[in-house]
């Protein structure tokens, strides 16, 4: 069986912080394989393997960085369909977002969210933050199955 | 009188008496002591025997005394005439005895001498004796003299007594008869009075008297002043009560609310000229002839019959309201309570009514609940509107800071991939450009945080301003960079509000205490309270910085107003009015005094307690 590499999913509709987010995740050298998408539905499909992704690698990604505010189906209602869904519910999700709302915080954790983070605007600290939550759920963090299911 | 010269003769007479039988007494001493002396001296002669000497020797010693007692006791003339010849005779043998003795004395034989002196001495005697006879014999026609006159004056007292008893019984009963005279005619005098006064006219005055029957005439007359004077007060309490009468009838008459009574069946029987105004009919056409639900709109007289119904059972009811409908069709809405008047065995007698016009009431009901729903309406509007606000403070939140990080982060990748391709130059515009953008994000950051203050719910309660400003000072301490502060927080006390909110209040005042003494060599933050007197806290944060013109202290507190220079302290102008809108929305006060260069003082009154922080 082949170990998948591991993977970051990129759910982001704006283009400006997705490119600054792999920026930074490239500084410390976690972009290995971060798959971007665009809004909710493209997540679900991602994971489901439907449409464009119909032929993507087998695994589940072993990130799920999430923003809140995106077009068709967002962030909240994505968090809701995974978490509910046996076979994406492991997946770790961080919540990567520009809203410190406490309807939104609140809402996410009980959804079952396992980091929520808020984008500083000052560049530094969101190369700081990105690489703090690279090298947890990257390195430090173990998961069940995901990028090495299938012994 | 007669009784008293009685009373003197008696007691001379005794006197006299005592007096006579004392003169007896001495003259038969005197005798007898003679009569001792001459006896004592023969003895001697016959015997020579000195014995014989003693009662001799002792008899002419006491005859002088008994001479001087004698004397006292003699009045008369002639006694003491016969007594001085007693006493001669007396002497001449006291003389003559003493010769015997004497010579006796030297010799033993009795001589002829001595014969004839005891001879003489015998004779002597019954001189003296003859001498003494009469003398008693005088002194007891005294005795009896006096004797007769007492007896004399005795029977003179007694007939004097008898007379004036006499006298006494006679005029006693002549008294009695003038008397019995007089009461009878006074008698009769207060009887007829009395009569008078019973009939109610006036008396005849009687004459004075002390006794009973005066007093009685007095007192007749003292009860007819009384009288008259009680017809006097009555006369006027009648007056009086007309009066009252008057006035009361005037009083309801004019009563500010209509009064009427109804009987058994809902008749009138008595109505003010109020209602009757109200009615617009007369006295005469209502009293006897109208029922009450002829005066009461269709609409309201079952009400008024259900009502009338409790009055007759239970005896009252109370604001009830009705419409009346006037003699021209107007109608007047009513509140009526009534009371049910009984007589002693419990019978209905009347009802007695007091009706007040609610017109005025319900038109005042009726704008309070227009109002009511107005203010109702423009609530909902209100809130509609803060939702508004809180949909657009949440899409600034997102959408203002996206681009914002943006700018900063591509800057920032620019410094890093084509820094060393700029020159200095090049370099610090950039730098120029990312502090820019990171201020906008302060900004934007302060303003949602001010937003949401004016929007939040707050909760309040005790909050112990000790631990909260202990906790800031540790957090703005540590941000300080490690400058040397002095702090000097005194007690504080607890106030009322929401922890949270109240915190970053405080993180702004003290932060800002920080930042403007940070050109200070030895930086001083004092913290405490003050008495406010009115229900609240006043807590203070003073520090020794730089300070502010007080000419523009009312700009202090407004969004976006800086009183220095950004290059110099840095900041985005929203802290203090954050400050100011918490505060305010704790129903408290902020202000600020300073002296430019001596440091500032800012000032936070909080409410104490918790019913009066909510706004």
């Amino acid at each position: 069986m082949t170990t998948h590499p591991k993977r970051i999913l990129l759910a982001e509709d704006s283009e400006d912080d997705a490119e600054l987010t792999l920026a930074a995740l490239a500084e410390h050298d976690l972009a290995n394989e971060v798959v971007h998408v665009r809004d909710g539905v493209e997540v679900l499909d991602f994971l489901n393997h439907r449409h464009q992704f119909a032929d993507r690698p087998e695994g589940n990604p072993a990130l799920l960085l999430l923003d809140l505010k995106m077009p068709r189906v967002d962030g909240l209602q994505v968090l809701e369909q995974i978490k509910s869904d046996d076979r994406f519910r492991t997946i770790p999700i961080v919540i990567l977002t520009s809203s410190r709302e406490e309807s939104d915080l609140v809402r996410s954790y009980d959804l079952g969210v396992n980091a929520y983070v808020v984008k500083p605007v000052a560049f530094n600290e969101f190369i700081d933050a990105v690489r703090q939550l690279g090298i947890f759920w990257m390195l430090v963090n173990e998961t069940p199955g995901g990028a090495h299911s299938g012994r | 009188m007669g009784a008293h010269a009685v009373d003197r003769v008696q007691r001379e007479s005794t006197a006299e008496m005592v007096r006579t039988f004392q003169v007896r007494a001495e003259l038969g001493s005197l005798l007898t002591l003679l009569v001792d002396a001459e006896t004592g001296a023969r003895g001697y002669l016959l015997t020579r025997d000195h014995t014989f000497l003693e009662p001799y020797y002792h008899a002419i010693d006491q005859l002088p005394v008994q001479y001087l007692q004698l004397g006292k006791l003699v009045r008369h003339p002639e006694q003491r005439e016969r007594l001085e010849r007693v006493r001669l005779l007396m002497e001449r043998r006291v003389a003559a005895m003493k010769q015997v003795v004497a010579g006796a004395s030297q010799s033993s034989v009795v001589t002829l001498r001595d014969r004839e002196l005891l001879v003489e001495g015998k004779l002597l005697m019954d001189e003296v004796r003859a001498q003494m006879a009469p003398m008693q014999a005088a002194q007891d026609a005294v005795l009896e003299g006096t004797t007769a006159a007492i007896r004399e004056a005795q029977a003179l007292s007694l007939l004097v007594v008898s007379v004036g008893a006499g006298l006494g019984m006679v005029g006693g009963i002549v008294a009695m008869l003038l008397f019995t005279a007089g009461v009878a005619r006074r008698l009769e005098q207060v009887t007829a009075n009395a009569d008078r006064l019973a009939e109610h006219q006036p008396l005849i005055k009687m004459a004075a008297g002390d006794d009973e029957i005066g007093q009685l005439g007095r007192r007749l007359e003292k009860a007819a002043d009384l009288l008259a004077a009680h017809d006097q007060a009555r006369a006027r309490a009648e007056a009086d009560l007309r009066k009252s009468a008057r006035e009361i009838q005037d009083l309801y008459d004019h009563a500010p609310c209509g009064y009427h009574s109804l009987d058994v069946e809902g008749r009138f029987v008595a109505i003010n000229q109020t209602e009757l105004d109200w009615l617009g009919y007369t006295r005469s056409e209502v009293v006897g002839r109208l029922a009450f639900k002829d005066v009461v709109t269709p609409a309201s007289q079952e009400r008024f019959a259900q009502a009338f119904g409790v009055v007759l059972q239970t005896g009252g009811v109370r604001d009830v309201e009705f419409e009346l409908q006037t003699r021209s069709g107007r109608v007047i809405p009513v509140s009526i309570s009534s009371t049910a008047i009984r007589g002693e065995a419990g019978e209905f007698l009347a009802s007695r009514a007091s009706l007040f016009d609610i017109t005025e009431r319900q038109r005042a009901e009726h704008d309070i609940r227009r109002l009511n729903g107005e203010l109702q309406e423009q609530i909902q509007a209100q809130q509609l509107l803060n939702r508004e606000l809180e949909a657009f403070s949440y899409t600034v939140s997102h959408d203002l800071r996206a681009p914002l990080r943006h700018i900063t982060g591509f800057s920032a990748l620019l410094e890093r991939k084509a820094g060393t391709q700029l020159d200095a130059e090049g370099r610090r515009l950039v730098s120029r450009m990312s502090l820019a953008a990171s201020r906008m994000g302060r900004l934007i950051d302060d303003l949602l945080v001010f937003s949401r203050m004016g929007r939040t719910e707050i909760l309040p309660r005790p909050v112990d301003l000790s631990t909260l400003i202990e906790e800031v000072r540790q957090e703005v301490d540590s941000d300080a960079e490690g400058r040397d502060i002095h702090w000097a927080i005194h007690s504080l006390p607890a106030v009322a509000g929401d922890r949270a909110m109240l915190k970053l209040a405080f993180v702004n005042l003290l932060a800002n205490a920080v930042k403007y003494t940070g050109t200070r060599a030895r930086p001083e933050i004092e913290i405490g309270t003050e008495a406010d007197g009115n229900g609240r806290t006043v807590i203070y944060v003073r520090d020794n910085g730089i300070g502010f013109d007080m000419t523009y202290a009312d700009k202090l507190f407004g969004v976006f107003q800086r009183l220095h220079n950004s290059s110099a302290f840095e900041g985005t102008g929203i802290g203090l009015a954050t400050v100011r809108r918490i505060v305010e929305r704790h129903r408290g006060l902020t202000w600020a005094n300073s002296i430019p260069e001596e440091g500032a003082t800012f000032f936070v009154a909080l409410p104490t307690h918790v019913k009066e922080a909510v706004a």
